[in-house]
Parts: C-alpha cells; sequence; structure tokens
C-alpha cells in the first residue's frame, strides 16, 4: 500500500475537516518545527504537542512531551505510535482520526465491504440432471417484441457487464495507443482551428460554429464517452499525467465545493457573449479558445487526474453529465489509467449513474446548482436563438434578456414540479430533451446550410430530418432515462438511508461459540488468546490476527510456515505424513507443526511463530548400502531438497552433493510473485537457512550448472569444470517457463517469471524505465498471480487468454466468471481469445501484436504459457526422454542407477509440476536409490492434483475433477456478493467425492473438501441432505473414514 | 459499497467507533446480554416484523440479511427500500417510544436474530445494571447523533 494517510481533524465547535498528510505535520496551540503546523485553540493541548509523520507504509506519531499528553484509542501513549486505520488520536478535546490512505495505487486487497453491506445471499442447490454436458440453462426467452423493448429502453445490461458498469468493467474496442493518436490529431486539430481564425477569420467562424457547435449536443447526447475521450482539452489536461510530469496535488477545497457553479457560470457567460462578440471577432474567439486550452493544460499539470478541469470546471462538463446520463453508445474512458479516485461521483468512471447520484445527493450544495443548470437550459438556448438574429444589439442588452429568459426557464421548472409532483429526475429528464429538441429545431436549418456551403447541394428540407430525429431520440432518452432512474433506486434501495447502529462483531462471535464451542489460541508475544473456530488452521488464524507468518503450499509440505507450539499441542489435529516429512527436513525441535494443516480441535493452546532449534539426532538407521560412496542430486528445489534429505536420512556416510542453477538456497517458489510489487526481496522467501547443508553434510553447489552426465563413466560433469563421480544419480532440474512461440520475445522488456531472479529483474526492470503498461500472456495460475503482482506494482495490465475463461484447465466456469469479475474490479483487463504474435519496438518492448491483427502497448511482456521441463542433459546422455524425463512408479529412469523426481519428470505420461508430488517424488527416489525401505522399493501412490490461488485479493481452491460428468451430482452453494465472493462446489461420482471447488476465505470447507476428495469419501444420502442445507461441515466427517480404495 | 468506490481508494475505517453499540463490551458482557435474550431463526421470506405492529423488542441481526420493504400502490405490493446485514440492530425507536413499527421486515436469507423485550432488558438491569446501563446509554447517544446528523443536513453542516 503506497500513497498518501488521510486524516480527519475533529476539534471542538468546527466542522471536521479532512488532512492529506504529505509532510510531517506538528500539532500544538504555539506549533514550530519546519514542516506543515497545525494551529488548535485548546488549552489543554501544550504549545508543541505531537507530531505526525508520513512514510508510505505507515503513519507514525509522537508525542512531543506535552503536558497533558495524547491518548490513542483510548491508552496514553509514549514515544513513537503508528496510527492505524481506524485509530483515534487524542489531545485536550481536539480528536484526530486515521481515516485512510489515499494513493495511485490500487490497494491489495478487494474493494471495503461496508459494515452495513449490501449483500445479498442465495443459496442454490442443484443437482445435476444426468444429462452429459450441461448446457447453460436455457432460460425463457423472451419475446421479440420484449427483447426490442427492452434493448430500446436499457432495461437489460449487456452480456457479461454490470447494470451501470464502471469503465473498467466495459469492453474496451480501441487499444489506449490508438486513443492517443487520435487526441493528438484532435489537438492539432484544434491548435489549427485557433490559428485559422487569425488567418482565415470567416473560414474558421464557419468551421467552429456552423458545423462543431451544432453537433456536439447530439454527440454528447448519443455517445458522450467518445468525446470524453476525444476531446482536445481532456488530451491537454491529460497530457503531464501521460508524460508524468503532473504534480498531481489535491485540488483547494473551493475548487471542489464551488467547481459546479464555475463552469455553469462560464458555459451561460461565454454562450452569451457569443451574440454579441465572439460571433463577430474571429480574433476574440481564437484567443477564448487558446486560453481554455491552456487552461486545461495547466489545471492538468497541476492538479491529480481529471480534478482540475475535466471532472471539476469545464464549461461544457454540466452539457456532458446532464446529457450523457443515459448513453445510448457507451465508450469506456481510457484516460485513467489507472483510476486515481479524483473527483466524487466521477463521469468517467460510472457514466450511467453519475449524473443520478449527483441529483440524489443528500448534500443540496451539491445536486442544487446541477438542477440549476438543466432548469435554466431550454429558456436559455430559446432566447439565444431569439436574440442571436438581432443584429446590433449590446452586449449589456443580450445579457438583461438572456438573464430573463434563464429565469423564466427555472420558474416554470420548480412550478411544474410544485404543481405535480414529478421526481426530479423525470423534470430534469424533461427539461434537458426540451432544450435539445429547441437546440435542434434552430440548428437544423444552420446545419443543412452548412451542408450545402461544403459540398455545394442545396438541401434546405434537410433540417426536417435533423429535428424529427432528434425528437424522436428525446422522447425515447426521456423513456430511457425515466427507466434507469427506477433502476437506480432499486439499487440504492438496497444502501440504508440513515446510519443503521452496528453491534460489535464481538456479538456475533459470541453468539456463535455459544452454539459451536470454539477454542483459544494465543500467539506468543501478543500475550492475549484469540478465538479459533473449531477446524480452522493455524495460519489462517495467524493470517486473520495480522500476525508475521509466511505461507507457501499450503498444504504442509513446502517447509514455509514452521511454528513452535508453547502449550497445547494435543489439542490439535495429529501431523499428517506429508507434514511429518516436511518437519523432518526441516529439523526443527519436536514442538514445531506447519501452520497450514496444524488445525484447531480445542484449546488452549500457545503458539510462537518462531520453531526452536533441533537437537542433532542419532541416526537410526544402521543397515545401510555401504558400497554406495556419492550421490549427485541435480537441483535444489523441492525434488532436489527433499531428496538430499531423505538420503541422508538413510544412508549416514555417502557424499550427497546438490547442484543448483540459482545463486539461492532452497527458497519458496509459490511466493516469488511478490519479489515484484513486494519491498523485502528474498527475506521471507529461504525455506532452509544456510546452515542445514552443512547439518546434513550436503555438499551445496548453488550457481554452478551441470554441463554433462556420463552415463558410462558414472560422472556429471560441471560447468565450472570440475567433476562429480556418482554412484546413485537423481535428476530433479525443474522446469523452466516455455517461451512462448512469439516473433521477438527475449528482446528487453519481455521476461517469463520461474525463478526468483526473474521476478527480481522485472521489479528491477520496471523501475529503470517507467513501465505503465504490461501485458501477461496467458489466464493461467502464474499468468494472474504475475498480473496481479505487475498491477500491485502500478503498471496497468492487459490478460491474453488463448481460450475462452481464466484458469480454464483448473476450475469450472463460474469459477472463472467470480475470478474475471474480480479482477475487472481491480482494474485488470482480459481479453479472452487474445493470442500473441509478435513484440513490437526497436530494442525494448513497446508492445504486442495479436494473432487476429490487434496490437497493444506495453512496456513489459510476460510469458505465463506453460512449463518445458529441463530435460535436455538427459537427453544427451541418452536417458529416455519424452517431455520430460520418463519415470517409472519408482521413479527409475530407463538408465540405471539414475532417478528423476519433480518438475522434471515424466510419470505415467504427466507433468503435474505441482509442489506435494514433487515433494513426494523426491522422497520416492531417494528411499529407491539407497535400496528402499528395508529391501522393498518404495512406489508412487496417486496423487490428487490440488489448485490454490490466492494473494491476489481472492481465494481460490480446486482439486479433482471441477466438472461433473454424465451420471455425477453436483452441489453448488453461492453468496452473490460481488465484493466477497463465496462459492462451493462439490461433484459426487458413483456416491463418492471426486471433486471440489471453493471459492472465498473458508478452511474449514476447503480441509473438509480435501480430505473427502483425497479419500474418495463415501457421500451418504444423509451427507447429502446436509450439504444441501448448505451445512459442509458434514463433509468433515465424511472424509475422516477413508472409504474404498483410493483410485 | 456505493458506485463510487474508486479502486486507488483504500477501505475507508470500518464503522465509525462511536457509531458502534456497545464497542467495548467484552466476551463475557455478551454473553451475558445474549443470554437475556431469545434467539430466532428465520427463513428466507419470513417476516421479522410487519408495519403497524406494536410490540417494542429490540433486535440484533446476528446472521443472514433481512429487507426492509414499503407498501407501495394500493395492491398491497411492497417495495425493498433498504437491507440490513449481519451485525446491525433494528427496532430501536419502537423500543423507546412504543410507537408501531414503520415498516415490514423480512428475512432475505436464512437469519438468526437475538431479541431483546421489554421485560427481558428489566432482567438485565437487575442482573447487571452497568452494562445495561451502557447499553441504554449507547443506544442514546447514537440516536442523538444521528438528530444532529439530521438537524445539520439542510445547511451544511452548521449546529
Amino acid at each position: 500500500m503506497a500513497g498518501t494517510p488521510v486524516i480527519e481533524i475533529r476539534e471542538p465547535g468546527r466542522p471536521p475537516r479532512r488532512v492529506h498528510v504529505e509532510r510531517a505535520i506538528e500539532f500544538g496551540r504555539q506549533p514550530a518545527g519546519d514542516g506543515e503546523a497545525v494551529v488548535l485553540d485548546d488549552l489543554a493541548v501544550s504549545r508543541r504537542h505531537l507530531r505526525l509523520v508520513p512514510s508510505p507504509v505507515a503513519l507514525s506519531m509522537v508525542d512531543l512531551g506535552s503536558a497533558n499528553g495524547t491518548m490513542v484509542n483510548g491508552r496514553r501513549v509514549t514515544g513513537r505510535v503508528v496510527l492505524e486505520l481506524g485509530s483515534v488520536a487524542r489531545l485536550g478535546q481536539t480528536e484526530i482520526l486515521m481515516v485512510g490512505w489515499e494513493g495511485d495505487r490500487a490497494p491489495a486487497v478487494p474493494a471495503p465491504r461496508s459494515p452495513a453491506g449490501t449483500a445479498t445471499v442465495a443459496v442454490a442447490i442443484m443437482p445435476t440432471p444426468p444429462a452429459p454436458p450441461r448446457p447453460p440453462a436455457p432460460a425463457r426467452r423472451p419475446s421479440p417484441a420484449a427483447t426490442l423493448w427492452g434493448w430500446l429502453l436499457g432495461t437489460v445490461p449487456r452480456a457479461g457487464e454490470p447494470l451501470f458498469p464502471a469503465y473498467t468493467e466495459m469492453r474496451r474496442r480501441l487499444p489506449i495507443r490508438a486513443w492517443h493518436g487520435i487526441r493528438i490529431a484532435s489537438v492539432v486539430a484544434y491548435l489549427a482551428l485557433c490559428a485559422g481564425l487569425w488567418i482565415r477569420p470567416a473560414g474558421g467562424q464557419f468551421w467552429f460554429f456552423k458545423v462543431i457547435v451544432p453537433l456536439l449536443p447530439i454527440l454528447f447526447f448519443t455517445a458522450p464517452g467518445l468525446w470524453r475521450n476525444i476531446c482536445p482539452l481532456a488530451a491537454a489536461n491529460q497530457a503531464p499525467r501521460v508524460r508524468g510530469f503532473t504534480k498531481a496535488l489535491i485540488p483547494p477545497d473551493w475548487l471542489r465545493r464551488y467547481g459546479a457553479l464555475i463552469s455553469i457560470f462560464l458555459f451561460f457567460g461565454i454562450t452569451s457573449t457569443r451574440i454579441a462578440f465572439f460571433n463577430a471577432s474571429a480574433p476574440g474567439l481564437s484567443i477564448l479558445l487558446s486560453l481554455t486550452i491552456l487552461n486545461a493544460f495547466v489545471a492538468g499539470w497541476m492538479f491529480k487526474g481529471k480534478s482540475g478541469w475535466c471532472s471539476s470546471i469545464c464549461p461544457l462538463l454540466p452539457l456532458q453529465r446532464a446529457y450523457g446520463q443515459t448513453p445510448f453508445a457507451k465508450v469506456p474512458n481510457s484516460h485513467c489509467q489507472p483510476c486515481v479516485g479524483c473527483t466524487k461521483n466521477c463521469y468517467d468512471f460510472r457514466p450511467s449513474v453519475a449524473y443520478q447520484a449527483d441529483l440524489h445527493d443528500p448534500d443540496p450544495q451539491w445536486s442544487a446548482p446541477r438542477k440549476l443548470f438543466v432548469s435554466a437550459l431550454p429558456g436559455f438556448v430559446l432566447g439565444f436563438f431569439l436574440l442571436v438574429s438581432h443584429p446590433g444589439i449590446t452586449l449589456p442588452e443580450v445579457y438583461l434578456r438572456l438573464a430573463a429568459f434563464f429565469l423564466g426557464s427555472v420558474g416554470l421548472f420548480y412550478a411544474v414540479q410544485a404543481l405535480t409532483g414529478l421526481e426530479t429526475t423525470i423534470t430534469v429528464a424533461v427539461w434537458a430533451a426540451t432544450a435539445i429538441s429547441i437546440f435542434y429545431w434552430y440548428s437544423g436549418v444552420t446545419l443543412a446550410s452548412s451542408f450545402a456551403t461544403i459540398t455545394g447541394i442545396q438541401a434546405a428540407w434537410l433540417a426536417w430530418p435533423v429535428r424529427v430525429v432528434v425528437w424522436a431520440l428525446a422522447l425515447l432518452w426521456i423513456a430511457r432515462t425515466y427507466v434507469k432512474g427506477r433502476q437506480y433506486e432499486e439499487e440504492t434501495a438496497a444502501r440504508p438511508a440513515l446510519p443503521v447502529i452496528q453491534i460489535s462483531p464481538r456479538a456475533k462471535k459470541v453468539a456463535q461459540q455459544a452454539a459451536s464451542p470454539g477454542a483459544e489460541v494465543t500467539f506468543a508475544g501478543t500475550g492475549k488468546p484469540v478465538k479459533a473456530e473449531v477446524g480452522m488452521s493455524l495460519l489462517a488464524l495467524a493470517e486473520r490476527e495480522k500476525q508475521p507468518i509466511e505461507a507457501g503450499c499450503r498444504m504442509g509440505v513446502c517447509g514455509a510456515d514452521p511454528v513452535a507450539i508453547m502449550q497445547g499441542g494435543g489439542c490439535l489435529t495429529r501431523p499428517d505424513e506429508d507434514e511429518q516429512n516436511t518437519l523432518r527436513r526441516l529439523g526443527f525441535a519436536d514442538n514445531t507443526r506447519m501452520a497450514c494443516v496444524a488445525r484447531v480441535q480445542s484449546g488452549p493452546v500457545t503458539v510462537a511463530l518462531k520453531p526452536e532449534p533441533g537437537t542433532p539426532k542419532a541416526s537410526a538407521v544402521t543397515a545401510y548400502d555401504r558400497s554406495i560412496v556419492s550421490v549427485v542430486v541435480l537441483g535444489n528445489g523441492i525434488a532436489g531438497v527433499t531428496a538430499a534429505d531423505f538420503l541422508r536420512r538413510g544412508h549416514p556416510e555417502c557424499e550427497i552433493h546438490v547442484v543448483g542453477a540459482e545463486s539461492h538456497v532452497h527458497y519458496n517458489r509459490m511466493g516469488i510473485s511478490r519479489l515484484v510489487f513486494g519491498r523485502s526481496a528474498m527475506q521471507g522467501l529461504y525455506l532452509l537457512p544456510e546452515q542445514w547443508y552443512d547439518d546434513h553434510q550436503v555438499v551445496a553447489w548453488l550457481n554452478t550448472r551441470a554441463s554433462r552426465i556420463d552415463i558410462a563413466a558414472k560422472q556429471v560433469s560441471l560447468a565450472t569444470g570440475d567433476t562429480l563421480h556418482y554412484d546413485r544419480l537423481i535428476l530433479a532440474m525443474g522446469a523452466s517457463s516455455a517461451r512462448p512461440p512469439v516473433d521477438g520475445f527475449g528482446r528487453d522488456g519481455s521476461f517469463v517469471m520461474r525463478a526468483a531472479a526473474d521476478a527480481m529483474a522485472i521489479r528491477a526492470y520496471a523501475q529503470e524505465h517507467g513501465c505503465r503498461t504490461a501485458v501477461v500472456a496467458g489466464g493461467g495460475l502464474l499468468g494472474l498471480e504475475g498480473a496481479h503482482a505487475l498491477h500491485e506494482l502500478g503498471l496497468d495490465v492487459t490478460v491474453l487468454e488463448r481460450g475462452g475463461r481464466l484458469m480454464g484447465k483448473q476450475v469450472d466456469e463460474r469459477c472463472s466468471e467470480l475470478l474475471h469479475g474480480h479482477l475487472a474490479r481491480m482494474g485488470l483487463h482480459v481479453e479472452y481469445r487474445a493470442e500473441s504474435q509478435a513484440l513490437a519496438g526497436e530494442g525494448r518492448v513497446t508492445g504486442v501484436t495479436l494473432k487476429d491483427g490487434r496490437t497493444l502497448g506495453c512496456d513489459i511482456f510476460l510469458a505465463a504459457v506453460g512449463n518445458r521441463p529441463n530435460a535436455d542433459l538427459a537427453r544427451d546422455a541418452g536417458i529416455a526422454v519424452n517431455r520430460g524425463v520418463i519415470v517409472n512408479d519408482r521413479m527409475q529412469t530407463s538408465v540405471p542407477h539414475v532417478y528423476a523426481a519433480g518438475d522434471v519428470a515424466e510419470h505415467d505420461g504427466m507433468l503435474l509440476g505441482l509442489w506435494p508430488i514433487a515433494a513426494k517424488q523426491g522422497e520416492v527416489a531417494a528411499v529407491n536409490a539407497l535400496g528402499g525401505l528395508a529391501g522393498q522399493q518404495m512406489s508412487l501412490t496417486a496423487e490428487v492434483p490440488a489448485t490454490i490461488l490466492t494473494g491476489v485479493g481472492i481465494d481460490l481452491f480446486s482439486i479433482g475433477q471441477f466438472a461433473a460428468g454424465e451420471g455425477d451430482t453436483t452441489i453448488v452453494a453461492e453468496e452473490r456478493d460481488p465484493y466477497d465472493p463465496s462459492y462451493r462446489k462439490l461433484v459426487i461420482s458413483g456416491g463418492r467425492a471426486v471433486g471440489a471447488t471453493v471459492v472465498g476465505n473458508d478452511p474449514e470447507v476447503v480441509a473438509a473438501a480435501t480430505a473427502a476428495v483425497k479419500n474418495r469419501a463415501e457421500v451418504t444420502r444423509q451427507v447429502l441432505a446436509d450439504l444441501r442445507r448448505g451445512e459442509w461441515a458434514a463433509l468433515r466427517d465424511a472424509g475422516r473414514a477413508p472409504a474404498g480404495n483410493p483410485a | 459499497m456505493s458506485f463510487f468506490d474508486y479502486p486507488s481508494e483504500t477501505p475507508a475505517a470500518p464503522a465509525d467507533p462511536v457509531d458502534v453499540l456497545l464497542a467495548d463490551a467484552s466476551d463475557a458482557e455478551w454473553t451475558t446480554l445474549l443470554g437475556h435474550t431469545r434467539q430466532h431463526r428465520f427463513d428466507p421470506g419470513e417476516a421479522v416484523m410487519a408495519e403497524g405492529d406494536q410490540d417494542r423488542s429490540l433486535y440484533l441481526v446476528l446472521e443472514g440479511q433481512l429487507e426492509v420493504l414499503a407498501p407501495r400502490g394500493r395492491r398491497g405490493a411492497y417495495r425493498k427500500i433498504a437491507s440490513v446485514a449481519a451485525g446491525s440492530v433494528i427496532g430501536e425507536l419502537a423500543f423507546f417510544d412504543g410507537g408501531a413499527r414503520s415498516a415490514m421486515v423480512k428475512a432475505a436469507t436464512p437469519a438468526v436474530l437475538a431479541e431483546m423485550s421489554p421485560a427481558s432488558f428489566d432482567a438485565l438491569a437487575a442482573d447487571s445494571p452497568a452494562l445495561a446501563r451502557q447499553l441504554l446509554f449507547d443506544l442514546g447517544r447514537i440516536l442523538a447523533r444521528r438528530l444532529r446528523a439530521a438537524q445539520s443536513a439542510p445547511n451544511g453542516g452548521e449546529n
């Protein structure tokens, strides 16, 4: 989270005010200091009372030794404290509230869910009919007339879009680059007009007054978004932001408050002055236009986003907002990449409700000027056209007469409202529609004559079609606006008008605990027990309690989250085999558990996040093959390290060499995306201390490449010139990211993300070249992690997915939809059925061309299109290789004494590329390399692959089959809350659980579903009934008793 | 959520601490308080209260979602005017003034509500007077704030 902390200061006798803490601020009665100061008129406050110091990660507060002290959240503070979100500091009678962060980065967390949230919950239970591939629910087809009607009135949102889509949720038809081109052209045209007014005054005036001005309103009326994108003033306003030299200041309060009035004043003022001045004076018009664009540019240079001009004081803004409120064609805003949240009720953010939100605003200072503008418009337009044909009228006379029209129109508006009781939104729509109808009554004639001037064809009758079309559109527009007003009210009715009284969350917890007894867990160092629900993992609990803990595979295999159980170990679930192996590998003290799989069953438990060092144990191995002197493991990933660990366990004497191409000791590969956006580099990613290799007498060859395997001589040559003899060889070289077949891939700015070094290189490159946009090829797990990381780094990211949905190989369609919705709200773009063809740019990547011919601009191109086993070395040595090194159930390759494990190994024709499986394979390879356990060779048991996506703001888990086959049953439960989706699905085949999908943070359900699917648990009628009632805990009991043989 | 939660904005502070009922009550106090309530389960569509009802109970919404419905037109149709999420209090006005319920409230999802009737409040007050006093004080403070907000809204924050 980077940005500026925002505080609210509440002083007695003054309205609360919000302050952006950009620099250190001192508070007191007579603050001194070199930074900013806030003077408080409060005798209980010391002269120099406290200082607030912001940094990108925290807002610190320090009491400057005040007489009466400072309280934070009711406690007196000494020294530096960090003001957390929601904290209240009190000095004298003044309160300082930490209310949020305002910055130019999207937060890592999903959109907040307000306490009185609007979630609607629906539990849907759908037994799948035993028919093969279930077609999408064949909804009742509405009659064609109804469809047409719905389309005309806009009652039905476009497929895949919410009712009132934000620009991030709309389909983007043109790439940003194309918009940039159009904008440059529009600014050039504008400047040419300014110049032309001096050179050919008559021509310039003709084009401006007789062509452009008559056409603009109809454009605002039909496709306002198009104008918002191509307006030359907006282009000038946004140029400093695109070029990165804007100061991005927050506009002053008066500008925010009176912006609407200023723009209205400018609009009416300039238009009235036109009659007696600009119409006659081409130089005057040129100066006006030049000053306007200069003003827009300066405002963009000074103020953040569009807050200086386009969304505040642009004189055309009131027109655009009023007429653009029910657009016939929506064109998403392409300026704001990303949105910086610069204005209230932003039109560019959510065009179809911005004006409704204005009119419904509870603050009359906000809504009244907007009403005033539209109410005056028909009279003003009529007056304008009646006066414009009076030659020789003086300026004051123009103003006076127009004022009369203005007031007449306004008066009529309020009179009609008072007499008929029409809703404001409707009155406003009728007034606006009337104004545009009057406008085109006159401008129809102007346009017809301009047409004659340009083409030479006399067609005075053209005025009529123009008028009729505008009237028809105006009528339709009123109807559409009425419908939309209704929809807006329906939608907003879901929000309480008055603040509802909230009870503290504690109440709910207590009530639940009364129903299901929980357990108390204490994290050492905090000293305060917290309640855990039964079945919750220590990791989930630590994360909920914001304890500093790392997470990796979340299956007890990777070893990222060892914790020490100081007390109450018996209250946790017993470690399974995977966890025991991990614990043994890590070698900490006996009280260590993997937090992700140790689940709370009862209490109390005390946990320390730092595991205790273990005592070296005398090896229990007595019988081992003394003929084995040296074992070489190629690869330092999870398969290689697990193999080395089991080798040492099975053989106390032999040399073990681990050769790793990367320069790091074994680390958590699943966490590397954090290296792109986080500031903590490798810290926390290392899974083994360097000491581990020495403790286990393992020779680590880091940053070392193996160059050749000589099977006959049983030697591995290293690229350093060294040679390692082996009696047993274990290949665990892992995999590399597949290079996409894209022309120009490999150029600066094109990346893959497989190793820590890749991720760090991306971060470095993005900083070095000031990268703004990125394209990620691949909508799978790795692609999305990469995309999220780049987004977090502040880039505008587009994901290219070859297929029609995200993570299509791991989750079902509904999940893909939820995932898409989540990413779209975050501001990520996804292009489906998009494949990259070639990278554009000389030397450095500047864009990517797709196979369908489109070009997307980007500074970074990240390919995540799959993995390729690093099997070349084995192939060259003559070991049987298909895609990976072929192994049997015992991890033996085609060559005696050579084994393979992990991502490099192809077992049963499959390359799964999953951590838990790689770890298991490493173990089997090591045990068998040493001759097996008690003379018995070890075989790989079948694993059910699972997929986990976390850390992108949405939790997604899937195991086994995600789609139902013929005769299968599915049970689905979903809570339709777009801001915190929750979705669960269980696939049952032949009465047994064979697959599960869970979206949302629901560790207990994940654990229960995992156990059930792994054991292919029988789903009895009783369990089925429980599931259908939404009680998924039933699955836990079903999963506990393994039924039948795992397939 | 509103229509204008910009993606760049970090979540605002959770509920203003001063608007939370019994924010500082401990688990034990909540246990006591809830012990003096009757818990009810509602199925989706089931009415919690109808407009015109005369009962005076205060309800704490522990789980689920409710919808507030107002009559619309002459044919007895209702229109949803608000929704109430878990963690909210409803019925506080009638609890104090005994007036008729102003709107119909139905469960939108399976919901659990804790009901505190005037009688059970008396029991609570006898059992743990400090907690009951705190409850009343908190309710009063929140209602006072609302009143103040309602008074000051039309002229832009003067009060």
